[in-house]
């Protein structure tokens, strides 16, 4: 039985991933704590990221063609296995919801206060759901176009942005307290690039022969993604300066102040129209990882049962989750990030250490078969 | 049958998202909205309240400027005042008797009385940092006076004064003697422990004309004091901003004068700390061309030249120099110096950063100014008659 049978090939895969990790850090840098340091958080938590990548990387080419829940069905046996995959639906599901939040609360804060957070929530999980139904190899392909116009974006912003930008904002270089840079670094490596554990469920459908090249792939990867983030980083450190720390949103008050030639002003809308391409990939990947894998719990022959009432539990979700939209970035910057330390590191790094001593996976001749 | 049927479902389903995509929740009438171009900001006659005004266009009357000749035009602009205790509460009062609703995004300048300045901005900032429609490159100023008097100047050859003060200080090369300072400079002032933020002043002059000179410097959200056209000329050279102007200087002789026109200009802030005392060194290098000779002597030698040039950088020095005895007046470090320590001296930074104001008073500054003149226009000795 094949719940999906699309396949991803290496650009999708490349592309897809860029677009998660850019995803909503474009509108909320988290890792504010660092001031004007941000950029060296940024760089340690992607090394930090990288090694969570590692992890998780390398258990996905230990069991080729095989989503999380099955791995955790062979490693950790049938119950327990279903237990834990269980709470990784539920991360899932929860990582959508506050993906759609981000949204709501940013089209409402900023451009539209009047209209309720549910319209934005709602239609964009219709959206998301759409193309869940439509299977992980529609979605990869979108992130092929979307992700080059919305690094060409960020690019062009980020040149427009040049008279305004002074490099003395960034210095003095390393001058803030270990604790706070820690802190800062680890909320990095959380919210970006922790998240993209969900890829667990995506690497089953690359195509055979490349699965020895996941590991090498999804590096490189990540660190081209974080050097088109690192641009961004810089460029609003450089720009806003002591003010960027206060802003909610620093990527879109940074580029209010575009005006070349009193002509090129006012291109908020590049900003908006690049994070709702980012964004909705980001939400639709984590949307269609919670799917799929309730789909397998259940071992159901399709997954397209699941997408609508799941939908609705991530669109109320996101709307009970927060109170008001300072709950949103207080909790991703002080609770998050140690929340989400047993799903991102803390299990699969079990897992990979299980699998290793208990020789998994077995090989064919003479071997448990738990695969259904 | 059935594929015309979905074809029919699938036409209205589209068609009713249509209706859902122009955001009519928060639409925006074009007919509803007075497009605010200038706010200013007084103390109320009751006291903790502030008195409002706001200069509003409407759109629907814009005419092209002095097309139609005379004629008892009606003027696209309109004035009005409220008072409240916030800003937000007095700008939505605003609405008991506009028939339009205040629309900010064009707004251009942001006036604080001189009286409320004194006071200090600190709780009048908030709002116009906070709200998404005010924009961060609208700049900010202080009136001589009160602010609603600006708002009823009469520029001759604008329509609002929010356009009229945009345009001139924008043109602030041209003189170099006015500071442009928007929001966004104001505010890292403001959250800045040291640099004290400064704002251009603006006034009515006689033929009821906006006229923006000198400029308010603030020890944290307060005014303190004005700079002169002189020494706010010397700020910009500290401040690496002053890419025009005219210095004029007069000769020896008696009637006779030059005048420079400055092209462009760099400074380097060096801060150094030497036997515990703090001391900046701040090197300008200006480059001009001139402009106006009145003398009859022959400048145009290597020793003249060099004259010109050593008395150019004299002019600078002593702009500089005023500033900079004005801001220790004040003791307000307007040059940035503070900011310059921090990025060179981090760690000595921790320690003297709560006592930086004393640092300021007793601060080392050394001026080193090279000027070089470039062309000098179509002749090369005086017309003037010895």
């Amino acid at each position: 039985m094949k719940l999906e049978g699309g396949q991803i090939s290496t650009s999708g895969l490349s592309f897809l991933l860029i677009c998660y990790i850019f995803g909503s850090t474009i509108i909320i840098i988290p890792g504010r704590e660092a001031e004007h340091n941000i950029w060296l958080a940024y760089i340690a938590g992607m090394t930090e990221g990288l090694v969570f990548a590692f992890i998780y990387t390398t258990l996905a080419q230990r069991f080729p063609q095989k989503t999380l829940i099955e791995i955790n069905d062979l490693i950790y046996g049938p119950i327990l296995g279903k237990l834990i995959s269980l709470s990784y639906i539920l991360y899932f599901l929860q990582l959508t919801a506050l993906i759609l939040r981000d949204f709501g609360d940013f089209f409402r804060g900023v451009l539209m206060p009047e209209t309720p957070l549910v319209v934005f929530i709602l239609f964009s999980a219709l959206l998301g759901a759409s193309a869940v139904r439509n299977g992980i190899e529609v979605i990869a392909r979108c992130s092929i176009i979307i992700g080059p116009l919305a690094i060409v974006t960020s690019i062009l912003v980020t040149l427009m942005l040049l008279p305004q930008m002074k490099i003395t904002n960034i210095l003095p270089i390393g001058d803030i307290p270990l604790k706070d840079f820690i802190k800062a670094s680890h909320t990095v490596a959380s919210v970006p690039f922790g998240e993209t554990i969900a890829f667990l469920m995506v690497f089953a459908f690359m195509e055979k022969e490349k699965v020895k090249n996941i590991r090498k792939l999804t590096l490189l990867t990540i660190i081209l993604g974080s050097i088109f983030l690192l641009i961004n980083i810089f460029q609003t450190a450089c720009t806003l300066g002591k003010i960027a720390p206060i802003t909610l949103y620093p990527t879109f008050t940074a580029i209010r102040l575009i005006n070349i030639g009193d002509v090129f002003t006012r291109l908020e809308a590049l900003v908006i129209f690049a994070f709702l391409g980012l964004g909705f990939l980001k939400l639709t990947v984590s949307y269609y990882g919670a799917t799929l894998g309730m789909a397998q719990i259940l071992k159901l022959r399709s997954y397209l049962p699941l997408v609508l009432p799941l939908g609705v539990i991530i669109v109320v979700t996101s709307i009970l989750h927060f109170e008001n939209t300072i709950e949103n970035i207080v909790w991703t910057s002080d609770i998050y990030p140690y929340y989400s330390i047993p799903f991102q590191i803390g299990i699969p790094l079990l897992s990979l250490l299980i699998a290793m001593v208990r020789k998994l996976p077995k090989q064919k001749t003479g071997s448990k078969q738990q695969q259904k | 049958m059935h594929r015309k049927n979905k074809w029919i479902l699938l036409t209205t389903f589209f068609l009713f998202f249509t209706l859902l995509i122009c955001g009519c929740w928060s639409r925006k009438e074009l007919e509803t909205l007075a497009f605010v171009t200038t706010v200013g900001i007084d103390k109320a006659e009751e006291p903790g309240k502030i008195k409002v005004s706001l200069q509003m266009v409407d759109t629907t009357k814009i005419r092209p400027p002095g097309g139609g000749g005379g004629g008892g035009e009606e003027k696209p602009v309109l004035n009005m005042k409220k008072t409240g205790l916030t800003l937000f509460e007095a700008i939505r009062k605003f609405n008991y008797e506009s028939t339009r609703r205040p629309f900010f995004p064009h707004c251009q300048a942001v006036i604080y009385g001189e009286e409320i300045a004194r006071e200090g901005v600190g709780k009048y900032i908030d709002f116009i940092d906070r709200d998404p429609e005010l924009r961060r490159n609208l700049y900010v100023l202080v009136a001589k006076g009160e602010a609603s008097k600006i708002l009823e100047g009469q520029p001759p050859l604008e329509y609002t004064v929010g356009v009229s003060i945009n345009r001139v200080l924008d043109k602030y090369s041209t003189t170099s003697q006015i500071i442009p300072i928007d929001l966004q400079e104001f505010i890292e002032r403001l959250m800045s422990k040291t640099t004290a933020p400064v704002a251009p002043i603006v006034l009515v002059n006689k033929e009821k004309n906006i006229s923006v000179t000198g400029t308010a410097v603030f020890k944290e959200d307060k005014m303190v004091g004005e700079l002169t056209p002189r020494e706010t000329r010397g700020l910009l050279w500290v401040l690496n901003k002053a890419k025009g102007g005219i210095i004029a200087i007069q000769l020896p002789h008696a009637n006779e004068n030059i005048s420079i026109e400055v092209i462009n200009s760099q400074c380097k802030i060096i801060p150094e700390i030497k036997d515990n005392k703090l001391k900046v060194t701040v090197e300008i290098r200006e480059e001009g061309n001139l402009g106006e000779l009145n003398s009859p002597h022959d400048f145009a030698n290597e020793k003249g030249w060099d004259n010109i040039e050593k008395l150019t950088a004299g002019v600078i020095h002593g702009e500089v120099l005023a500033a900079f005895k004005k801001a220790q007046e004040f003791n307000a470090d307007i040059f940035g110096f503070g900011e310059a320590f921090y990025r060179k001296y981090p760690a000595v930074w921790r320690e003297i950063k709560d006592d930086w104001d004393k640092h300021f008073a007793n601060l080392e500054l050394t001026i080193k100014v090279e000027s070089t003149i470039r062309e000098s226009g179509l002749v090369f000795k005086s017309s003037m008659p010895r």
